[in-house]
């Protein structure tokens, strides 16, 4: 897939390669 | 910019080990390119600059034709140039068959860390900067693909096949392979792994958000590559723009 998330530096976006929707780009919030 | 320097020196350093500079004499000794000499190339697969700007981390590959692999050496320099230190000699450097960067720095710049073979699979090892024996820090069982450190250096999130049983049936047509999931561990090496994903999924790429409270990924139920057929007389899509789906000969 290789989607390659990366948050911006004040956190406010994540940039990411598309796949044409074939995968989802996520967010884990509290993984703790 | 401070990127594209540091690549130019490494690059400079890697050619002038393969082709140093010839004389008249050399010149007058030219022949043509034969496959030895490719054989002989060096490839820079990774390069990380410190966190600190100082110094740039990197490795070198070769092909070793005696044992069918690439000889993969991680070396650090100061950014300004000097002698690379070579790191970590006795790791077997793990380079995945599609090229993506491994190399990271501890966001402190104490350690710089790859992948290294451990017991026949890739895990996560560290090294200081300055030298001296590296450790193992992951022990996935079927082996680390990726991982990052968090933000402030205390855990690793990395990625990492769920264990397969042992097969009743050799591939097996349509059965999917094990789940690769999220998991996060201390960076301390004897650390627990604890997974983040379920089995269900297949994880192949994560960030952490810099505050460290949350990791996006990107996930698929399905692993692996899928052809279709695409039509004889048509053309790819451009590289931007909406996706066209009969430009897709492969999905993973």
């Amino acid at each position: 897939m290789n989607v390659q998330p990366q948050y911006s530096p004040d956190g406010g976006s994540i940039s990411f390669v598309s796949t044409g929707g074939r995968a989802e780009l996520l967010a884990l919030a509290d993984w703790r | 910019m401070r990127a594209q320097s540091a690549l130019l020196l490494i690059a400079a350093i890697a050619v002038a080990e393969v082709w140093p500079v010839t004389s008249p004499t050399a010149q007058a000794r030219a022949r043509p390119v034969t496959v030895d000499d490719l054989m002989a190339l060096a490839t820079i697969n990774d390069v990380e600059i410190a966190p600190a700007g100082d110094r740039v981390a990197y490795t070198v590959s070769t092909p070793a034709l005696e044992t069918n692999t690439h000889d993969t050496r991680l070396f650090v320099l100061p950014i300004g140039g000097g002698t690379p230190t070579r790191l970590a000699a006795d790791v077997r450097v793990f380079l995945p068959a599609l090229p993506a960067p491994r190399v990271r720095w501890s966001p402190d710049g104490a350690a710089i860390s790859s992948l290294g073979m451990d017991n026949g699979r890739p895990q996560v090892f560290a090294v200081s900067p300055a030298g001296g024996p590296a450790w193992v820090v992951t022990a996935a069982p079927e082996g680390v693909s990726g991982y990052e450190w968090s933000p402030d250096g205390t855990k690793l999130a990395f990625l990492a096949r769920e264990p397969a049983s042992p097969p009743t049936v050799a591939n097996r047509a349509g059965s999917l392979p094990p789940a690769t999931r999220l998991w996060v561990q201390d960076a301390d090496a004897a650390a627990t792994a604890r997974a983040l994903t379920s089995t269900d999924r297949f994880v192949d790429s994560l960030s952490w958000k810099p505050g460290g409270d949350e990791i996006a990924y990107s996930s698929s139920p399905t692993s692996g590559f899928m052809a279709r057929p695409i039509p004889r007389a048509s053309t790819p899509s451009p590289a931007t723009g909406a996706p066209r789906d009969r430009s897709s000969i492969a999905r993973a």
